[in-house]
């Protein structure tokens, strides 16, 4: 499923995207493809069995990760292990 | 006789935990997990950076056998954003193991005991094995054992200082009362300190700063695997009592005077 929206650029223009804005790990990101949260991480280039995975707060195990569809506006968080005592 | 470590349903030939933080390199750690034989690593959730893809920990440490994961709730500043990481850890790791810290006062990070106790109570009903870093309380140290913590964890010294087992008379108090492994963690400079605290009856000790800012990381690994056997060693041979007066350990008969 895609989002669609009408995007105006200056002037009275208007262009068809296919772009839903997420926020991911604190910054803007518009999301190009299909919205699984597999694509996402694709797109973004994340190693998805070194990643988890929290959406508006909620952890979304990796075997939902296929089925799993992102919304507008959703806040993505992608997370790794790093070293820490 | 076996003298493995116990932590829920598993078992731990080494009773020293490393923490991986802190290291110049990630090669440099590996070689100190491995040289310090530990079986239990602490690691902490980062948010994901591509330009920063070589500190991500899980390939380099999941190649590692007879190495398990202990994700740490480090940055949370209270019990629901602890729960929130730990389970994120869980998801990631696949390991029960969590070593629950919420020390929000980035000055002295010592923890918050309030929000300790009610994120552990949380963990143990979704099943975690809960480590809680805690400070030398011997009172919390027995509330989280009765809320069904796997062991408790109780800070020698402040998060990197180095000033060892400043805390050692409660930690005491908290061996002698626990059911569960007492665990000292933060604050150890030296591989003495580890086997003071084994000797006193600590179940295991977990090191990061001590082994990671060392000039030899790796020697230094294995210098506390030897100081945390030989601990562990005095403690089950059984320290001698001490005593307020000297005695003798060699005769003291005066066959060497004369009279003249």
């Amino acid at each position: 499923m895609f989002f669609q929206a009408f995007r105006a650029l200056p002037g009275t223009l208007f262009i068809w995207s296919n772009a839903m804005k997420l926020t991911v790990n604190g910054e803007q990101h518009d999301h190009q493809s299909d919205a699984s949260v597999d694509s996402l991480l694709e797109e973004l280039g994340a190693n998805k069995s070194h990643t988890a995975l929290m959406i508006n707060g909620n952890v979304i195990p990796s075997d939902d990760w296929k089925t799993h569809q992102l919304k507008e506006s959703d806040e993505v968080e992608m997370l790794v292990f790093v070293g820490g005592g | 006789m076996s003298d493995t470590l116990k932590i829920g349903e598993h078992e731990l030939n080494s009773r020293l935990f490393l923490g991986t933080g802190k290291f110049s390199s990630t090669q440099a750690m590996i070689e100190a997990v491995k040289a310090s034989g530990t079986e239990l690593v602490t690691v902490a959730l980062r948010r994901f950076n591509r330009d920063q893809a070589e500190d991500d920990l899980y390939g380099p440490l999941s190649e590692l056998p007879n190495v398990r994961l202990m994700p740490n709730t480090s940055g949370a500043m209270n019990a629901k954003e602890a729960v929130r990481a730990a389970m994120l850890g869980r998801e990631l790791s696949k390991s029960p193991f969590v070593k629950l810290e919420i020390h929000p006062n980035p000055h002295h990070l010592l923890p918050d005991p309030i929000e300790t106790y009610e994120a552990a109570i949380e963990l143990v009903k979704q099943d975690f094995l809960v480590l809680p870093y805690i400070p030398a309380d011997p009172v919390l140290a027995k509330r989280l054992e009765d809320i069904g913590c796997a062991a408790v964890m109780p800070l020698g010294a402040a998060i990197g200082t180095g000033k060892g087992l400043s805390t050692a008379d409660m930690i005491k108090i908290i061996v002698r009362d626990a059911n569960v492994p007492v665990v000292v963690d933060a604050g150890l400079r030296a591989p003495s300190e580890a086997a003071c605290a084994l000797e006193m009856g600590c179940e295991a000790a977990l090191v990061n700063s001590a082994i990671a800012a060392a000039d030899n990381p790796a020697a230094m690994g294995a210098a506390f695997k030897t100081g945390v056997e030989a601990g562990r060693m005095a403690y089950n041979a059984g320290l001698m009592p001490t005593s307020e007066i000297a005695q003798a350990s060699s005769p003291l008969t005066s066959f060497l005077s004369t009279n003249d």
